[in-house]
C-alpha cells in the first residue's frame, strides 16, 4: 500500500485550532458587512448568519463561553451581544448560517474545531433524478443529496480559502483586520 | 435521517492509503463481509459492532449491488447494545443470596458470590432488551473521501476502529488546518505550518 508521509495530526490540529474560531469569526463579521464572497475562479456565493452563535474566549478552566441569539433584529441592534463578545476578545465557535450559490441554498451548522456540517437542510434548488414512473428512487436520492453536500462542502473549503490566503498574507494585519476590528468598534460605540 | 432523508450531519475522512489492487468490488465486499454484523438477539452477548447494508440494516451480507451506487459506496455501522445497570444487578443479587441462605442455612462466601453473580448478569443480559444503533457511512471513491453520518468523539472513535480493523486503510480528519493545507499553494502552505500566534477581533479603533 502506498503511504503519505506520516505527520502527527492531533498535534498539528490542536496547535491550529484557533484557525476554525478566526475563520467563523471573519466569515460572520464579514458577511454583516457585505454576505457576498467571490473565489478566485470568479464563482460567488452568499452567506449570512442565522439566530444562534457561540463565542467562546480562553482554554481550560479559564474558558468563557456565550450563546447569542439575533433577536433584536427589528430594533436594528441584532447581535448585540455577539458584537459585544467580539470586543471582548470571543471568537465564534459554533454558528448556523445560511449558503446560497447561483443554483442552491443551504442551512448548516458549523463547529469550528472541525468544520463538519450539522444538520444541514436543502432550502432550495434540489432536484432528485425520477424513475420511469416519476417516482424518487432512495439510491436517486442517495447520490442526488450526497452530490449537493459535496457542493456544500466545496463552497465551505472555497470560503475558508479565501479566509486562509488573506490571513496569511501581509494584508492581514495591514487592512483586513483593522477594517474588521474598526467595523466591530463603530458598531459597538453606535449601538452599544 | 442523514445522507437520504431529513437533516444531514456529516464528519469527513481523507483517505491517504489505497489498496495495491484498487477499490475492487472483491475487496471492498471481502472485507465488508469479513467485519459484518453478528446478530446476538438469542444471545447473552452485551454488544455487537459491524456492518450492514445501507438500505437494509436487518442484512449483513454485502453483494456489490448492496453496496456500489454509481461513483459511492455506502454501507451502514451498526451497533447493538445491551445495557445492564448495577442497581438492577444488585437487587437480583440480594434476592439471590436471600435464597442460597433459606436453602443452605449459611451466607455464600466470595467465590460463590462472584460466580452467583455472573450467572445472574448473564441471565438478565438475556432478558433485556438491545438498543440499536446505525451510523451511515458514505465512501466518495473519487475523491478518496469517507463520510460518516454521525459527529461527536464517540461516534469517531467507533468508527475509526473498525473502519481499521476492516479495510486496513489509513484515513484522517478533515480539519481546517488539514483542509488549508490541501488547498492552498506551496509558498503559502509553509506560512501556515508556520502561524502559531492566534488572532483577535476586539478593540480596534
Amino acid at each position: 500500500m502506498a503511504q503519505e508521509k506520516h505527520v502527527d495530526f492531533f498535534e498539528l490540529w490542536q496547535e491550529k485550532i484557533f484557525l476554525g474560531e478566526e475563520f467563523l469569526t471573519w466569515l460572520w463579521l464579514s458577511s454583516e458587512v457585505d454576505n457576498k464572497f467571490t473565489t478566485e475562479d470568479g464563482t460567488e456565493f452568499e452567506v449570512w448568519f442565522e439566530n444562534s452563535l457561540k463565542l467562546e474566549s480562553g482554554q481550560g478552566p479559564s474558558k468563557k463561553s456565550v450563546t447569542c441569539q439575533n433577536s433584536d433584529k427589528e430594533n436594528g441592534a441584532e447581535w448585540a451581544e455577539a458584537f459585544t463578545a467580539v470586543m471582548r476578545n470571543k471568537k465564534v465557535i459554533n454558528a448556523r448560517l445560511r449558503v446560497r450559490n447561483e443554483e442552491r441554498e443551504w442551512s448548516l451548522t458549523l463547529p469550528s474545531d472541525t468544520l463538519n456540517p450539522k444538520s444541514v437542510k436543502l432550502l432550495a434548488g434540489a432536484d432528485f433524478r425520477e424513475e420511469d414512473d416519476g417516482q424518487v428512487s432512495q439510491v436517486g436520492a442517495l447520490l442526488d443529496r450526497v452530490a449537493y453536500f459535496v457542493e456544500l462542502s466545496t463552497i465551505v473549503e472555497s470560503l475558508l480559502g479565501i479566509f486562509l490566503q488573506l490571513r496569511l498574507s501581509p494584508e492581514w494585519q495591514s487592512e483586513e483586520l483593522p477594517r474588521l476590528k474598526g467595523w466591530v468598534a463603530r458598531w459597538t460605540r453606535e449601538n452599544g | 435521517m442523514g445522507f437520504v432523508k431529513g437533516g444531514a450531519t456529516f464528519t469527513r475522512y481523507r483517505i491517504f492509503e489505497m489498496p495495491e489492487t484498487g477499490l475492487t468490488d472483491d475487496f471492498i465486499g471481502g472485507r465488508l463481509n469479513e467485519k459484518a454484523f453478528v446478530d446476538i438477539e438469542e444471545t447473552s452477548e452485551e454488544s455487537s459492532l459491524g456492518w450492514v447494508r445501507f438500505f437494509d440494516h436487518l442484512q449483513a451480507d454485502f453483494t456489490p449491488e448492496s453496496f456500489r451506487f454509481g461513483e459511492l459506496v455506502a454501507f451502514n455501522l451498526r451497533l447493538d447494545e445491551r445495557k445492564l445497570s448495577n442497581k438492577i444487578l444488585n437487587r437480583y443479587m440480594t434476592i439471590s443470596e436471600a435464597r442460597f441462605r433459606a436453602q443452605t442455612g449459611r451466607k455464600p462466601n466470595s467465590v460463590t458470590k462472584k460466580e452467583m453473580k455472573e450467572a445472574l448478569r448473564l441471565d438478565l443480559l438475556k432478558r433485556s432488551l438491545l438498543d440499536t444503533k446505525l451510523i451511515e457511512v458514505v465512501w466518495l471513491t473519487e475523491s478518496n473521501e469517507v463520510w460518516l453520518g454521525a459527529a461527536g468523539e464517540k461516534n469517531r472513535a467507533l468508527f475509526e476502529e473498525v473502519w481499521g480493523h476492516t479495510f486496513g486503510l489509513g484515513i484522517r480528519l478533515m480539519v481546517p488546518v488539514t483542509i488549508g493545507l490541501e488547498i492552498l499553494k506551496k509558498p503559502i502552505k509553509e506560512r501556515l505550518m508556520a502561524l502559531k500566534d492566534p488572532t483577535y477581533f476586539g478593540g480596534g479603533e
